[in-house]
C-alpha cells in the first residue's frame, strides 16, 4: 500500500459518516418510495416531504455520486440497484436500519469518549434508562428497530436452520424471540417440531399475527414474561438468538442459570451469536461490540468467554456450528 | 474485495459512522503518538489517557481490524501505515482532521434533517453561532480546525503551483489565508514575489511565528481585518483557496465587491475551488457541499454559478485551470 492511498483510506473513513447521515435523511424523508412510479424533480419531492427544493437537490446530487439515485437529463432523480433498498417494501429494505442508525443510535456516537473513559453504555447516560426500557416505551420506535433487526437478521434466519440439524429437538423455545420470524422458518423446516416464542409481554402481543399468518398457531406456543424473572418450562431446547450480546457477564449468567432452571436433564442450550476471533482481521464483529459497548451495554465474545459463561450457568459447551453468515450456533447441554 | 450485493453495500455505508468515531476518540486520545516509541498494551495505554482498559482494549481491536493498529501476541498495539497518520507530528496528519470532524461537526450531522428542511445550517441551530464565530471563541477548537485545514489541503499548494504560473506576480495577497502554509510554499517557489495575507485578527496573530519560521518576514506583510468590511489594497494578484465555497450567493458577492475595490485595473482574481461537475460521477466535492450547507451555510458550486456570482461582482471569468486533483483554478479578470 503507498502512502498516498493510507492517507486517503483513513481520509474516507473519517468522513464515512457524512454518506451514512445523507442515506439516514432519505431514508427518514422515504425518497425512495415516492419514486417507485417514475423519476421526480427535487422541486416535486421537495413538496412532497416539506424540505427546501435546493437542499434537497444537494443531498441527492450528493447520493447519485456513489450510486444511491440517479439525475437524469431531465435535472429528475431516479431509483438505482442502490437506492432500491431504501423502499419500504423492498424484500431485504434497509430503510428502518438507515432510519434507526441515524437517530437512537447515532446520539450515543457522539458521546463515545463517555464509554471509553468509564466503559459504560452512552445511551443510557443520554436517556437514563436502558435501550429496551426506552423503545418499551416508545412503540414507533420499536417499531423501526424490530424492522431494522429483520432487515439485518433476515438472511441468518434460513442459515440457522440449514446449519443445525433440529430433528431430535421436540419443543424448541425461542428466548427472545420478538416477531417471532426465526422460529417460524426453523418450525417450517422441522414439521415434527413445536415451538415456544418467550419475550417480554408486547412484543409477544406484536408475534402473534404472524403466526397465524405463517399457519403455525396450533404449533406453536406464545408466552409473555420477563427471561431475567423466569424462564417457562416444557422445552427440551432453549435457543437464543442475539441475546446474549446484549449484556455484561452479570446479566447474562442470570439469564442461563434461568435456562437452565428451566431445562430437562440434557436438555440444549443454542446461543446463536457471532464470535470474536484472534487476530487483526476484517470482522464486523467487532464493530457490533462497539455498538454494545456504546448502546446496551453487552459485549461480543470469543469462543473461551462463551465457554466460561457456559460453565459458570452449569452447561457443557459441546460443539460450535459455523452458518454462511457471520454467525455461529453454540451448542450446550444441561450438566 | 468480494463482490457485494447492493443491500450489504448500503450495510456498509450505513453503518460508516462506526469507523469515523472510533476513530475520532483514539485520534482524541493521541493513542498514535503514544505508540511512536513502540508496541503497548490496552492496559498501559488506558493508564496513560486514563480510559477504562476494557473499554479501550475493545476499541482498539475494532480499528485494528480495518487496519488502523495490529495486536500482537503480546496482546499489545502498534502502529500501522494507516495509523501512522493518526500521528500529530508527520506531514500530512489527519489526526486534527479526525478530530474536528468528529465533535461538533459529528454533532451537526446528527441534525442533516433540519438543514434539509429548512436550508440553513445546522451548526448555528445547535450551537447558537455561526462556526468561525465559535472558533475565535474557543481557540483550543479553532486550533485543531487549523491545522485540519493544512492536513487536507497541505498537498493542494503543490498542485497549485504545478498548474499555474506565478511568475509575472509581483505581489500576492492570500485573503482568509489562515496559518500561512500556503504563502509560505508560494514565496519559496518564487524567491522574486512579495507576499501579503489578510485574515481575522485573532488568526495572524497566529500566523506571525510561522512566518518568522520560514524567514519569510521581511517579504510578508500580515493585515487582520474582515473581508466582508474590506480587502487591502497593494496586490496585483488575489488569491482565494476554498473561502468562497464557505458562503451564500449574497455574502460570497460583498467578498468579491470588496476585492474588486481593492484591486488595480490588469490584476488577477484566482478562486481556488471545488468545481461540481454536472453528472452522477464520484466527485468528492458533492459531499463537501453538505458540509457547506450544514456547517457554515456556504455552497460548492458549478462552473456555471461560478460565471453568474463573478459577473455580478463585476468580474469577468477568463479560465478554469484544472489541477491533478479535484481542485481548480478560477481565473477573474476586472470587467
Amino acid at each position: 500500500m503507498t502512502d498516498s492511498t493510507s492517507h486517503h483510506q483513513l481520509e474516507q473513513m473519517i468522513t464515512g459518516y457524512w454518506k451514512s447521515q445523507s442515506i439516514y435523511a432519505a431514508a427518514k424523508l422515504g425518497i425512495a418510495d415516492l419514486l417507485i412510479d417514475g423519476p421526480q424533480s427535487p422541486e416535486l419531492l421537495a413538496a412532497k416531504t416539506g424540505t427546501d427544493a435546493e437542499s434537497l437537490y444537494r443531498l441527492l446530487r450528493a447520493l447519485a455520486s456513489i450510486g444511491i439515485f440517479a439525475e437524469n437529463e431531465a435535472g429528475e432523480f431516479a431509483l438505482t440497484p442502490l437506492a432500491e433498498p431504501l423502499r419500504s417494501d423492498h424484500p431485504e429494505s434497509r430503510q428502518a436500519l438507515a432510519i434507526m442508525n441515524g437517530e437512537d443510535q447515532f446520539r450515543p456516537w457522539c458521546e463515545i469518549i463517555y464509554s471509553l473513559e468509564t466503559g459504560k453504555s452512552a445511551y443510557e447516560m443520554i436517556w437514563g434508562k436502558s435501550v429496551f426500557e426506552f423503545l418499551s416505551e416508545h412503540p414507533e420506535k420499536a417499531r423501526i428497530f424490530d424492522k431494522a433487526m429483520i432487515g439485518i437478521h433476515g438472511r441468518s434466519t434460513n442459515a440457522i436452520s440449514k446449519a443445525y440439524d433440529f430433528s431430535e429437538i421436540s419443543v424448541l423455545m425461542d428466548v427472545g424471540g420478538g416477531n417471532g420470524s426465526n422460529l417460524i422458518s426453523i418450525l417450517q423446516a422441522y414439521p415434527h417440531l413445536r415451538g415456544i416464542l418467550f419475550d417480554i409481554p408486547h412484543v409477544v402481543e406484536r408475534a402473534q399475527e404472524q403466526f397465524e399468518r405463517a399457519g403455525l398457531a396450533d404449533r406453536c406456543d406464545l408466552i409473555g414474561g420477563d427471561f431475567f424473572e423466569s424462564v417457562p418450562r416444557g422445552a427440551d431446547a432453549c435457543l437464543l438468538r442475539h441475546i446474549i450480546h446484549d449484556w455484561n457477564d452479570e446479566k447474562s449468567l442470570e439469564l442461563l442459570k434461568n435456562c437452565h432452571a428451566a431445562l430437562p436433564e440434557k436438555g440444549k442450550l443454542l446461543v446463536i451469536e457471532g464470535i470474536i476471533q484472534p487476530g487483526n482481521d476484517v470482522s464486523m464483529g467487532k464493530f457490533v461490540d462497539l455498538v454494545m459497548l456504546l448502546v446496551t451495554g453487552g459485549k461480543e465474545r470469543k469462543v473461551d468467554q462463551f465457554r466460561s459463561l457456559y460453565e459458570q450457568a452449569g452447561f457443557e459447551l459441546t460443539d460450535i456450528f459455523p452458518t454462511i453468515t457471520e454467525l455461529s450456533i453454540i451448542e450446550g447441554i444441561k450438566r | 474485495m468480494t463482490e457485494t450485493v447492493p443491500h450489504q453495500q448500503l450495510d456498509q455505508m450505513i453503518t460508516g459512522y462506526w469507523s469515523s468515531q472510533a476513530i475520532y476518540v483514539a485520534a482524541k486520545l493521541g493513542i498514535a503518538d503514544l505508540l511512536v516509541q513502540g508496541p503497548q498494551t490496552a492496559e498501559q495505554l488506558a493508564a496513560t489517557t486514563e480510559t477504562n482498559a476494557g473499554a479501550l482494549y475493545r476499541l482498539l481491536r475494532a480499528l485494528a481490524s480495518v487496519g488502523i493498529f495490529t495486536e500482537n501476541k503480546q496482546k499489545e498495539f502498534a502502529l500501522t501505515p494507516l495509523a501512522e497518520y493518526l500521528r500529530s507530528d508527520v506531514p500530512g496528519s489527519k489526526r486534527a482532521l479526525a478530530m474536528m470532524a468528529g465533535d461538533e461537526q459529528f454533532q451537526a450531522w446528527g441534525h442533516i434533517l433540519y438543514s434539509i428542511q429548512t436550508g440553513k445550517t445546522s451548526f448555528d441551530q445547535l450551537y447558537d453561532k455561526p462556526i468561525f464565530e465559535y472558533l475565535s471563541e474557543n481557540p483550543e477548537k479553532g486550533q485543531i480546525f487549523d491545522q485540519a485545514m493544512t492536513g487536507i489541503h497541505g498537498r493542494e499548494t503543490g498542485e497549485i503551483l504545478n498548474a499555474y504560473d506565478f511568475s509575472q506576480t509581483k505581489t500576492l495577497i492570500d485573503i482568509g489565508g489562515g496559518n500561512g502554509s500556503n504563502l509560505i510554499s508560494m514565496l519559496q517557489k518564487y524567491p522574486d514575489m512579495k507576499g501579503m495575507l489578510f485574515d481575522l485578527p485573532h488568526v495572524v496573530e497566529r500566523t506571525q511565528a510561522h512566518i518568522e519560521q520560514a524567514g519569510l518576514v521581511d517579504r510578508c506583510h500580515l493585515i487582520g481585518g474582515s473581508f466582508f468590511e474590506f480587502v487591502p489594497e497593494g496586490a496585483d494578484t488575489y488569491f482565494m483557496r476554498h473561502i468562497i465555497h464557505d458562503w451564500d450567493d449574497e455574502k460570497s458577492l460583498t467578498i468579491l465587491r470588496n476585492c474588486h475595490t481593492a484591486m488595480p485595473d490588469n490584476s488577477k482574481l484566482l478562486v481556488v475551488e471545488s468545481v461540481i461537475p454536472e453528472d452522477n460521477e464520484p466527485f468528492a466535492g458533492k459531499f463537501l457541499d453538505l458540509v457547506m450547507l450544514l456547517i457554515p451555510g456556504g455552497k460548492e458550486r458549478t462552473a456555471e454559478e461560478y460565471r453568474c456570482l463573478f459577473k455580478e461582482a463585476g468580474f469577468e471569468m477568463t479560465r478554469i485551470i484544472p489541477t491533478e486533483s479535484e481542485l481548480s483554478i478560477i481565473e477573474c479578470v476586472k470587467q
